[in-house]
């Protein structure tokens, strides 16, 4: 078999209103979130996982390609508009090495005409000196994956809810 | 830019003679394993119980077996271990640069003598059956996170050996 043994990430973002699916892309791991992930391998102070209590997905209006560099989605939803949420839930199966993410967005959240989504927790900037600290305020923390789609436009209402679903597979 | 990520890891073995200070070095790649990779994921995730590949929380083993690598290999087929030979250390380093995680590790004189042909790391985490598997000195504990081969690499009390495991995400 072969010595060098390349494991790659299948990532994808499916996005759901009202629990039908819309549209569903592929995404990027930029520059930063590749460093978060070898932090998180060697376990560096600070740097949060990808998970419930640290890490937000968010939604924004940006349409333009993805660049390794990018740390903010181009456009990001305003608060006003709760642009993001928390992590709703995350698995792993026993024997997978996919994680599903997913990110539930209620009735006035993530509302507009959405194209791009980001994934971001606390992690380390260029520097490795400055701790980008996640938190629902836009464009906070570390951009470790985005994705750009077909737009879907979002609307209030009343039960109405956007769902993004996140898969990272190694 | 590319949509994937790839995750590649090489090993340098670096032999010593204290003797006649002659410098061996073999350099060859290796694999992750399945449970490797859950534990990335789960490391990823933060998930309860997994340790995340601290000084303290990882040990690299050598032995003197022969196996075809495969994915859900679990344990070195002969790891070096006996009272005076001790097979496996804890790392001496850990660090990361961009995207890259050196582990480095040192086998005085005392230490993983035999006729070395493999050499994996080993950690804390879930298995192939989901099961939690700490790691420690033992034999054989802990969960095999990445396997390499290589030619023999002679290793008695008249050599170290370092041995460099690098990640690159």
């Amino acid at each position: 078999m072969k010595e060098d043994i390349r494991n790659m990430y299948d990532d994808y973002v499916r996005t759901y209103i009202n629990g039908e699916l819309i549209n569903e892309g592929h995404n990027d791991i930029l520059t930063l979130g590749r460093n978060l992930i070898a932090d998180r391998f060697k376990g560096r102070a600070n740097v949060s996982g990808i998970d419930t209590a640290n890490a937000f997905i968010a939604v924004g209006y940006g349409s333009g390609t993805t660049t390794a560099g990018m740390e903010t989605l181009q456009a990001e939803a305003p608060a006003g508009s709760i642009g993001r949420t928390l992590i709703g839930s995350t698995f792993r199966p026993v024997t997978g090495s996919t994680l599903y993410i997913t990110a539930w967005f209620y009735n006035s959240g993530g509302l507009g005409p959405i194209r791009e989504y980001g994934l971001f927790t606390t992690g380390y900037d260029n520097d490795e000196v400055t701790i980008k600290t996640c938190s629902g305020i836009p464009d906070a923390g570390v951009l470790v994956a985005r994705s750009v789609k077909d737009v879907v436009t979002h609307t209030s209402g009343a039960g109405d809810s956007l769902t993004v679903e996140w898969r990272i597979t190694l | 830019m590319t949509e994937v990520l790839n995750v590649r890891d090489n090993v340098t073995l670096t032999s010593v003679n204290v003797l006649t200070g002659e410098v061996k070095k073999t350099k060859v790649h290796n694999l992750i394993t399945k449970p490797g990779e859950f534990f990335l994921i789960d490391a990823l995730n933060a998930r309860a119980n997994v340790i995340p590949a601290y000084t303290g929380s990882v040990y690299l083993a050598v032995g003197t077996g022969s196996v075809a690598s495969n994915y859900w290999l679990g344990s070195l087929t002969t790891e070096v271990s006996g009272i005076g030979n001790p097979g496996r250390e804890k790392p001496d380093s850990i660090s990361r640069s961009n995207q890259t995680v050196l582990i480095s590790t040192y086998f005085d004189t005392t230490a993983a003598s035999g006729a070395l042909t493999e050499a994996g790391l080993f950690v804390t985490g879930y298995d192939s059956g989901g099961t939690l598997r700490p790691i420690g000195p033992e034999v054989g504990s802990g969960i095999l996170l990445s396997y390499a081969t290589f030619n023999e690499v002679t290793k008695d009390d008249t050599n170290t050996l370092t041995i460099d495991w690098e990640f690159n995400f």
